[in-house]
C-alpha cells in the first residue's frame, strides 16, 4: 500500500516536534544576546563621542590586520600541512598527521606565554641596534611592527589545527579518483590543491577558517600582552576604564557585525554550489607520491610546524614544572581545580552537542529562511568576546530571576544559577560554544545526499526514524570529533568562567592563568597549565583516533 | 537509539553530581564571601589565619574588579558577596558609585585606616600602599638628573620614556593625581608631551617597562614599586639582573611627595554577614597582615614608614602625597578621557 494521507500528517507533526524544540533552543540562547543588540538602539554613554571620533578607526584596523594575517597564516599552516599529508608520502607521515593536531590543547595564553622571550631576547637587541642606526622614532615604530607580526605567529600556532582538522576531514571525503583525474589531465599535486582539494573540501575548511577568525577576534591577552589594539581591546578599554558599559557593548555589536559580515560573505561566495561528497568503490588517494626531495621537503615542513607550535611551548612547560616539583601541592590541584574543569566541561560539551544536534537536524528539516535565521543567530555568541557574554548572561538570567520572584514568589533563581551551581556558567558555554558544534555537525549533514531524506521518507519514515536510523549514524563520527574539540575548548576557557564562576570554584584554565599571567609565577602555574594541555592532548589524541577510524571504514 | 538513550542519561547525573560537589557549604556555619580582583597567593595564606582566628571560613571569587561590580549589580539582593576588594581606590569609588557598597564603620577600622586612605563614610577602607616611582636605568641616569613628574615632559627625556597601556588603572590613577595638583590643561600637556618622550608605544605590563631599562630599549620607567620587589625575589635569574640594573626614584620629594594609591575593601551593599565582613577588614588593616604584606606581595603597610622589610627600607623614606586617595577615583574618568586624546593607547 502506498503511503496514505494520515501517515504523511502524522509525519507532519513528528517533523514539528524538531522545528520547536530548535526555536526554543535557539531562543534561548539568542535572547540573552538581545542585551548587546539593543545598544544601537539606545542612546550611547558619554564614551561614545570619544571612541567613535579618536579610537573606533584604531580598532577596527588593528582588527582586519589581525584577521588577515591570522586567516593568511593559518590556511598557509593548515591547508598547506593537511594537503601535503593527503597526497605525499614521506617519513613519520603517520605520525605528523597526528602530531599536526596537537596545538589545539594550548591555550593561547599558555603559547604568548611560551614566546614571551622573543619580545625580550631577539626584539629588544635587534630594536636596540635599529635605535643606533636610525634613531628612536624608527626604533618605536618597528617595535610595533615587530608585535603585530610576532602575535599574528604566535596565534596561528595555537590556531592553525582547527583549519588543519577541517581540511583533513574535508580531504579525506574527496575520492581519490578526482585528484587522479587531475593529475592525469597533466596538473601536479601542487596544483591539483587548487582545481581539485580547495574547491571541493571548501565547506570544511571554511568552517575551521572561520572557528581561528572568531578566536582571534575574541583575544584578549595576546592582543595586550604586544599592545595592539583590537574591537576586543577596546571593549574592555570602553568598559573597565571609560566605566561605560553602553558604549561597550556597542562595540561588542560593531564586532558582531563584523563578523556576520565575514558569514554572509562566504555564503555568497558560495552562492548556490551544494558540496556532496561523491564515493565511488575507489575512495581514497591509494597511491601517494614520492620523490627524494619532495619527501625530504615535505618532512621538514610539517617537523618545523609542529616543533615551533608544540614542542617547544610544551617543553617549556615541562621544564618550568620540574623545577616547582616538590614545592607544589599536587593533591589539592587535582581535588579542586582538575575535578571541577571535568564536572564543566563534560556536562558543557555532552549538552551543546546534543542541542546542535537538534539545531542542525530542523534546519535540514525546515531549510525555511526563519530556521536558518535561527540557526546563524544563536552562533553570534561565538563572536562576542567572553566577557560581554558574560555580562549579558548576568543581566538577562538576574533580570529573569528578578521578574520571577516578583510574579510567583519563588526568589532562588539568581542564587540558583551563579551561587549554588554553576549552571548560569553552564548556560554562558552553551551561548559561547554553539559554533563549533555546530560547524561541523551541519558540515556532516550537508554531506549527507538531501535523496537519502527523501528515499527514507518515501519509504514510510518519519523524521524521527530517519533521525536515528539514518543521519545520527552517518554523524557518529562528526558528533564524536565536536564532543571533544567542545571538551577542550571548554577546558580552556577563560573569560565567562572568570566571571560566572560560583565561589570557591577554580578550573585549571583560571588557576594557571592568574599564576601565569597575572602573578608571573611562571614555576607554580606551569603545573595547572601542564595538567591542561595533557588533558587537552588526550582529547585531540581521541579526535585523531576517531578520524582514522572514519577514514578506515570507508 | 541506545547511544542517545545514553548521553541523555549523562547529563542529569552529571548535572546532579555536579550540584552536590559545588555545594559544599554547610548551612549555618560561619562564613563571608569575597569578590577580589586581587589575585595574590599570599593573600590566601592571611584568609586561611583569619580562619584559623576566627573559624569564619572565607570564600573566594576572583576576577577584574569591574566584572565583579557588574556581577554584583545584577545578583543585587541574592548576591552571596560580602566583601568586594580591589587594587585601586579608582575601582573602589566606582563601586561607591555603582551602588554596590554600604557605609561601615568601626572604632578598630577608624583608629588603623589613616584618615587620606579610606572613604569618609566608610564605604571603603585601604589595606595596602603603593606608589608609583620613577625606575631609572642605574648605568645611564643618574639620580640627580630625575626630579619630579612633572619634568618627564621635558623633550630631554626624548626616546628615553617607558610606560604601560593608558587601559592600567594605575597610570590613571597617577594621571588623576596630576590633574588635582595641575588642573585639566596642564595634565593635558602633561600627557601628551610624556607619550611623545616614549621610546616605544606602551605595552606589556609594568615588569616589562622595567626589563626594557634594562634592556636599554629606554631610560626611565613609569611603575609600581612592588614589582621592583616581585623582580628582586624572583625565581628566574634573569629577572633578578634586571632588578640589579634599575634604581628606584621617588618624585616630588620637595614638592607634594610622590604618588601613591591604596588597595582596599568594602562591604557590599547586600551582604548577609556584614559582621564578618567588617571583621576581615580589621584583619587585613590589623598589626599580622599588616606587618605581612611587606614581606609577601612588597607592598607598603598602610603607615608607610613603620616597615621590618629590609628591601622596602632600602629604597628609603619617602613623602608621600597627601592627596586624598577618594579624589583619583573622581578624577578618574577625567583622566581617561585625557590619555585618550594624548594618543597614549
Amino acid at each position: 500500500m502506498p503511503v496514505g494521507l494520515k501517515d504523511i500528517k502524522t509525519q507532519r507533526i513528528s517533523s514539528f516536534w524538531w522545528w520547536l524544540a530548535a526555536a526554543v533552543i535557539t531562543i534561548v540562547l539568542f535572547s540573552p544576546l538581545t542585551v548587546v543588540l539593543s545598544s544601537f538602539f539606545e542612546a550611547p554613554g558619554e564614551g561614545w563621542e570619544l571612541i567613535s571620533e579618536h579610537l573606533l578607526f584604531e580598532y577596527i584596523l588593528g582588527t582586519l590586520i589581525m584577521i588577515i594575517g591570522v586567516g593568511i597564516t593559518v590556511l598557509l599552516f593548515g591547508v598547506g600541512s593537511a594537503w601535503i599529508i593527503t597526497v605525499w608520502d614521506f617519513p613519520f607521515k603517520r605520525f605528523f598527521s597526528l602530531a599536526l593536531m596537537l596545538p589545539m590543547a594550548i591555550p593561547t595564553y599558555v603559547m604568548a606565554f611560551a614566546y614571551s622571550f622573543v619580545k625580550y631576547d631577539i626584539r629588544d637587541p635587534l630594536m636596540l641596534l635599529i635605535k643606533e642606526r636610525w634613531g628612536a622614532s624608527v626604533m618605536s615604530s618597528s617595535t610595533e611592527v615587530f608585535n603585530h607580526g610576532l602575535a599574528i605567529l604566535v596565534l596561528s600556532f595555537a590556531l592553525y589545527p582547527y583549519v588543519y582538522v577541517a581540511a583533513r576531514v574535508g580531504f579525506s571525503e574527496i575520492s581519490g579518483t578526482y585528484i587522479e583525474n587531475s593529475r592525469l589531465l597533466g596538473r601536479g599535486l601542487f596544483r591539483s590543491v587548487f582545481s581539485v582539494g580547495l574547491p571541493l573540501a571548501r565547506p570544511a575548511i571554511i568552517g575551521g577558517l572561520l572557528l581561528a577568525l572568531l578566536e582571534v577576534m575574541n583575544e584578549y591577552g595576546a592582543m595586550t600582552f604586544y599592545g595592539i589594539e583590537t574591537l576586543t581591546t577596546g571593549i574592555f578599554v570602553s568598559w573597565t576604564d571609560l566605566g561605560d558599559k553602553d558604549s561597550a557593548i556597542r562595540l561588542a555589536a560593531v564586532a558582531m557585525v563584523f563578523v556576520l559580515l565575514i558569514i554572509v560573505l562566504e555564503r555568497l561566495l558560495r552562492g548556490r554550489a551544494k558540496f556532496h561528497a561523491h564515493r565511488s568503490s575507489k575512495n581514497n588517494f591509494s597511491t601517494p607520491t614520492q620523490t627524494n626531495f619532495g619527501s625530504f621537503m615535505a618532512f621538514v615542513c610539517c617537523l618545523m610546524i609542529f616543533l615551533l607550535s608544540f614542542v617547544f611551548p610544551i617543553s617549556n612547560l615541562i621544564m618550568n614544572t620540574f623545577r616547582g616539583w616538590g614545592k607544589s601541592n599536587i593533591s589539592s590541584l587535582v581535588q579542586g581545580p582538575l575535578v571541577d574543569s571535568f564536572i564543566v566541561s563534560s556536562v558543557g560539551c555532552v549538552g551543546i552537542v546534543v542541542a546542535a544536534l537538534i539545531v542542525s537536524y530542523a534546519s535540514r528539516l525546515f531549510p525555511s529562511f526563519i530556521m536558518k535565521t535561527l540557526t546563524k543567530l544563536c552562533m553570534l555568541g561565538y563572536a562576542v568576546p567572553g566577557a560581554v557574554v558574560a555580562i549579558s548572561i548576568l543581566i538577562y538570567f538576574s533580570g529573569m530571576g528578578k521578574f520571577i520572584s516578583e510574579y510567583f514568589g519563588i526568589s532562588s533563581l539568581t542564587s540558583l544559577m551563579f551561587t549554588l551551581t554553576p549552571a548560569g556558567l553552564i548556560v554562558a558555554y552553551f551561548v559561547r560554544f554553539m559554533t563549533p558544534a555546530l560547524a561541523p555537525i551541519e558540515a556532516g549533514m550537508t554531506r549527507i545526499n538531501v535523496n537519502m531524506d527523501e528515499a527514507s521518507s518515501m519509504l514510510g519514515r518519519s523524521s524521527w526514524g530517519s533521525f536515528f536510523n539514518i543521519h545520527l549514524p552517518l554523524l557518529r563520527f562528526p558528533l564524536l570529533g565536536a564532543m571533544i574539540v567542545l571538551f577542550v575548548d571548554i577546558l580552556k576557557e577563560l573569560p565567562l568562567t572568570l566571571v560566572l564562576r560560583p565561589p570557591n570554584i577554580e578550573t585549571l584554565a583560571t588557576t594557571s592563568y592568574g599564576l601565569i599571567q597575572k602573578e608571573e609565577r611562571i614555576v607554580d602555574g606551569s603545573i595547572p597549565a601542564l595538567v591542561l594541555v595533557i588533558t587537552g592532548t588526550l582529547g585531540v589524541l581521541a579526535l585523531h583516533l576517531l578520524i582514522r577510524k572514519r577514514i578506515v571504514q570507508e | 537509539m541506545k547511544t542517545l538513550s545514553k548521553i541523555l542519561n549523562f547529563v542529569p547525573v552529571h548535572l546532579f553530581i555536579s550540584l552536590v560537589v559545588f555545594n559544599v557549604l554547610p548551612v549555618g556555619a560561619q562564613e563571608v564571601t569575597l569578590y577580589s580582583h586581587r589575585h595574590y597567593e599570599a593573600d590566601e595564606k592571611l584568609y586561611e589565619k583569619f580562619t584559623k582566628d576566627t573559624g569564619i571560613k572565607v570564600n573566594v571569587v576572583k576576577a577584574s574588579a569591574d566584572a565583579l561590580i557588574e556581577r554584583i549589580k545584577a545578583e543585587g539582593k541574592e548576591s552571596p558577596a560580602d566583601l568586594l576588594i580591589a587594587a585601586d581606590a579608582g575601582r573602589l569609588v566606582r563601586a561607591q558609585d555603582a551602588g554596590v557598597l554600604q557605609a561601615a564603620t568601626s572604632s578598630k577600622l577608624d583608629k588603623q585606616v589613616p584618615k587620606n586612605m579610606r572613604d569618609a563614610a566608610g564605604h571603603w577602607y585601604g589595606f595596602t600602599v603603593r606608589s608609583r616611582v620613577l625606575i631609572y636605568s642605574k648605568d645611564r641616569v643618574k639620580p640627580s638628573q630625575l626630579s619630579t613628574y612633572e619634568d618627564l615632559a621635558d623633550p630631554k627625556w626624548k626616546g628615553k620614556l617607558l610606560a604601560r597601556s593608558s587601559s592600567n588603572i594605575y597610570n590613571q590613577s597617577l594621571l588623576a593625581s596630576i590633574i588635582a595638583n595641575n588642573g585639566k590643561s596642564g595634565a593635558a600637556k602633561w600627557a601628551s608631551a610624556v607619550r611623545k618622550n616614549m621610546a616605544r608605544p606602551p605595552e606589556g605590563s609594568d615588569r616589562d617597562q622595567m626589563r626594557a631599562v634594562a634592556a636599554g630599549i629606554g631610560d626611565v620607567a613609569i611603575a609600581n614599586t612592588y614589582y621592583v620587589g616581585l623582580l628582586v625575589n624572583s625565581s628566574n635569574p634573569k629577572d633578578r639582573e634586571v632588578a640589579e640594573k634599575v634604581g628606584v626614584f621617588f618624585p616630588n620629594q620637595k614638592g607634594r611627595g610622590a604618588h601613591i594609591n591604596i588597595s582596599g575593601g568594602g562591604v557590599v551593599k547586600w551582604s548577609k554577614n556584614k559582621a564578618n565582613a567588617i571583621k576581615l577588614l580589621e584583619f587585613l588593616t590589623g598589626p599580622e597582615a599588616q606587618s605581612t604584606f611587606p614581606v609577601t606581595t612588597y607592598e607598603f603597610p598602610l603607615e608607610v614608614s613603620s616597615t621590618d622589610s629590609p628591601l622596602l627600607k632600602s629604597w628609603g623614606k619617602f613623602k608621600a602625597d597627601a592627596l586624598s586617595i577618594s579624589e583619583l577615583g573622581t578624577l578618574n574618568s577625567e583622566a581617561v578621557k585625557i590619555f585618550a586624546l594624548a594618543n597614549w593607547k
